[in-house]
């Protein structure tokens, strides 16, 4: 008997290749999505965009940023620049994940125990903070492989002006000193000054860039990139369930009327809109009441790409709907398309930790085009065309998905 | 059905090929106002295909339909066609009056009208009282009240149904008869697919019978029966098994099929005295015949009549 009950539910799985997909293929796809996200971030793979600005022209800086355009594990989006305004510039367009500033006034890079400020410093915006650590790890990495004389001449001059000169006498003085500094560091007893106790900390600081002090930040990255998916999510059911209308006898009823299934879909077009808008409106009001504790100044902006979004969801659900026979075949291939779309479109791991390769399969997603349009209208400074081409293109899609959807679901008009 | 009836649908010679298999060959049918027309015929003879092509779904490769004298587009967009499906074609978590309001509005009732259509529908169909009620938790008898009112909230010249009274128990049929034979009399034309032949006795004006595709006749139900039985009979015989090869052979020389439980059915037997010499020849052949009937004309006999003569493809 059991066998029976076995071999009944595998030739159901079987013969239904929606849940084969979603059993065997989904998962798969998923799972290569997300391996090359993590191996990436963890290895060779991880290449962040940056660009570098020099404004020192003496040689060492120069010597710098040539071996920061040549570390492999960043990706220069553009030629060395003169100066930090540019390179922040870059940040808060989002064309590069980190700037690299070696700033005018800050300490020679071969005396970083010295008065003044850090030669190097990592500009971040505010959605991509993690990449500030990586990146002043490279500048870090870079420093010290690439300019070693430079590295030593500080440890000289520390040992010079900070210790004493290296006798036998004073090497066990040196070294008592030493011990007392990893006691204070140890215990937290003392404060540890950061210029006798890490003096290559020195190296680098890392700021927010400028332009993007006020553009959206992670929780509110998230909060797109969670609205992006449920929305589309929500949307399935909505959007799917023309079939059961087509199942319980509904749209032959108002077939036999004046409507046509270009009301049923307009309909379900127009409610999946406002669905979607609640949704994100929910989720942003949330995100920001518990967390930032603040509104952004204008909200128009926000209200485009969330009709953008609301109207690309619709249509999109709505497509997938109309291509399908029935409700559960449409619910399955809906649902293993938006999980894919999150995955490669940042919904789930943010997209600039993504190898390049996959970064530019994301395009493809509309997650992708959801997360940049929050990051471009929820940015400082004034709102260009730029600004809501995310929008723009989200609706296009929006209504391109809802156009195809009323020709294939006229289809079913006349047989 | 007289001449002179105006009709509220006229189906001339619809023709339709679907995967080379004619679901439609040559049908013609008419209804005429304030009249119920049945129409009946085995499974796979075409109804649901005819209904479909009358409500303008199935394009046809030939012949033409007319409702109240325009084609189906227009008579759609004019609303004279209402169509009451075999399924509960409601939405199961709305109540009465919503599911009413939002079919109604989708059947293009004038939103000033809609609310009075919507009352005057419910305190039709007796269902004042349940106009707040959940679809999904209405009885059965209940939910085909109401998805033959959403059929005729704008008022259409001719309602379609398909099975009306399908898995409702004998109570809930006699109240829907009744609701479609006061539809009869506002002057609605009513054209009724159904398998129970039964039911087309106790409620339809004419019947249809379709088989292959093709309306094989179309008559007030006394004038079809005569026609097809003239001076014949229905016999059924219930021979005490088991039937041995020369019974078999006899009955079925003589035109009887096997029924199930030992019956044999013939409807083709002219006179008693044909049966009595029948009777002597299965004694003969060793069969013990242990109950006899014959039968009044009936309309199930005249529709399984028709179908053998025309050649079902599939068993009624």
């Amino acid at each position: 008997m059991r066998r029976a009950v076995v071999r009944t539910l595998a030739l159901a799985l079987w013969r239904d290749r929606g849940a084969l997909v979603m059993s065997f293929v989904l998962p798969v796809i998923v799972f290569l999505v997300f391996a090359a996200i993590l191996s990436g971030a963890t290895g060779d793979e991880l290449r962040l965009r940056v660009v570098v600005a020099n404004e020192n022209g003496d040689p060492l800086s120069a010597r710098l940023a040539a071996a920061l355009a040549g570390d492999r594990s960043l990706r220069l989006v553009a030629p060395v620049m003169p100066s930090a305004a540019q390179a922040d510039a870059a940040v808060a367009a989002g064309t590069a994940d980190a700037a690299i500033v070696v700033r005018r006034g800050g300490r020679p890079l071969d005396d970083l125990i010295g008065e003044g400020l850090a030669p190097v410093v990592v500009l971040t915006h505010p959605a991509r903070a993690v990449a500030g650590s990586i990146v002043g790890g490279a500048v870090q990495r870079a420093y010290f492989t690439a300019m070693p004389d430079a590295a030593l001449r500080g440890v000289v001059s520390l040992v010079d002006s900070a210790i004493v000169q290296l006798t036998d006498a004073q090497r066990s003085e040196a070294g008592a000193a030493l011990d007392e500094m990893t006691a204070n560091l140890g215990t937290g007893g003392a404060e540890a000054d950061p210029d006798s106790a890490a003096p290559f900390a020195g190296l680098v600081e890392i700021q927010p860039s400028a332009r993007s002090r006020g553009a959206l930040d992670q929780v509110t990255y998230y909060a797109a990139a969670v609205a992006a998916l449920f929305v589309l999510l929500s949307a399935v059911h909505g959007a799917s369930s023309i079939h059961d209308d087509r199942a319980a006898g509904i749209v032959d009823r108002v077939l036999a009327g004046p409507s046509g299934m270009a009301a049923l879909i307009d309909g379900r077009a127009l409610f999946l809109v406002a669905q979607g808008m609640a949704q994100t409106l929910v989720v942003f009001a949330v995100a920001w009441t518990t967390y930032a504790r603040q509104w952004p100044g204008a909200l128009w902006p926000w209200g485009a790409m969330t009709v953008a979004l609301a109207a690309a969801s619709a249509g999109l659900t709505l497509l997938v709907a109309c291509s399908c026979r029935s409700t559960r075949q449409a619910q399955t291939a809906a649902n293993a398309l938006i999980l894919v779309a999150a995955a490669v479109g940042g919904s789930m791991v943010p997209r600039y930790l993504m190898p390049p390769w996959l970064q530019a399969v994301g395009w493809a997603s509309p997650n992708a085009w959801v997360i940049e349009g929050y990051s471009r209208a929820l940015g400082p400074g004034p709102q260009s065309l730029d600004s809501v081409l995310p929008a723009i293109v989200l609706l296009g899609v929006g209504a391109a998905g809802w156009m195809v959807a009323r020709r294939r679901a006229a289809g079913w008009e006349t047989e | 059905m007289e001449e002179s009836t105006p009709r509220v649908l006229v189906v001339h010679e619809a023709a339709r090929c679907i995967d080379r298999r004619e679901v439609l060959a040559g049908a013609s049918i008419q209804v005429p106002r304030a009249a119920i027309v049945g129409l009946l015929g085995p499974n796979g003879a075409g109804k649901t295909s005819l209904l479909r092509a009358i409500a303008g779904r199935l394009r046809l490769d030939a012949g033409e339909v007319r409702i109240d004298g325009l084609l189906p587009p227009a008579a759609r967009r004019l609303g004279r066609l209402g169509i009451v499906p075999q399924e509960i074609a409601l939405f199961a978590h709305l109540t009465v009056e919503e599911n009413l309001s939002v079919l109604g509005r989708l059947a293009g009732v004038p939103p000033a009208a809609l609310r009075e259509r919507v009352r005057d529908g419910l305190e039709w169909a007796g269902l004042a009282d349940r106009s707040d009620a959940i679809v999904a938790t209405l009885s059965g008898g209940m939910k085909r009240r109401v998805n033959l009112v959403a059929g005729m909230l704008h008022r259409p010249a001719l309602l379609l149904l398909d099975e009306p009274t399908v898995g409702v128990d004998a109570d809930a049929r006699a109240r829907l008869h009744e609701l479609l034979r006061a539809l009869r009399h506002q002057g609605i034309g009513l054209l009724i697919a159904t398998h129970d032949a039964d039911e087309a006795s106790a409620l339809c004006d004419d019947v249809a019978v379709m088989v292959n595709g093709r309306v094989v006749a179309q008559a007030p139900i006394a004038h079809l029966v005569r026609d097809v039985f003239g001076d014949r009979r229905e016999v059924s015989l219930v021979i005490e098994p088991p039937v041995s090869p020369a019974c078999d052979a006899l009955l079925r020389h003589e035109r009887f099929q096997p029924a199930g439980r030992g019956r044999w059915v013939s409807r083709g037997s002219a006179a008693h005295a044909d049966l009595d010499v029948l009777l002597r020849r299965l004694a003969a052949a060793g069969g013990r015949v242990v109950e006899t009937r014959i039968a009044e004309p009936h309309l199930r006999g005249a529709v399984a009549l028709l179908v053998e003569q025309h050649g079902s493809r599939q068993a009624a």
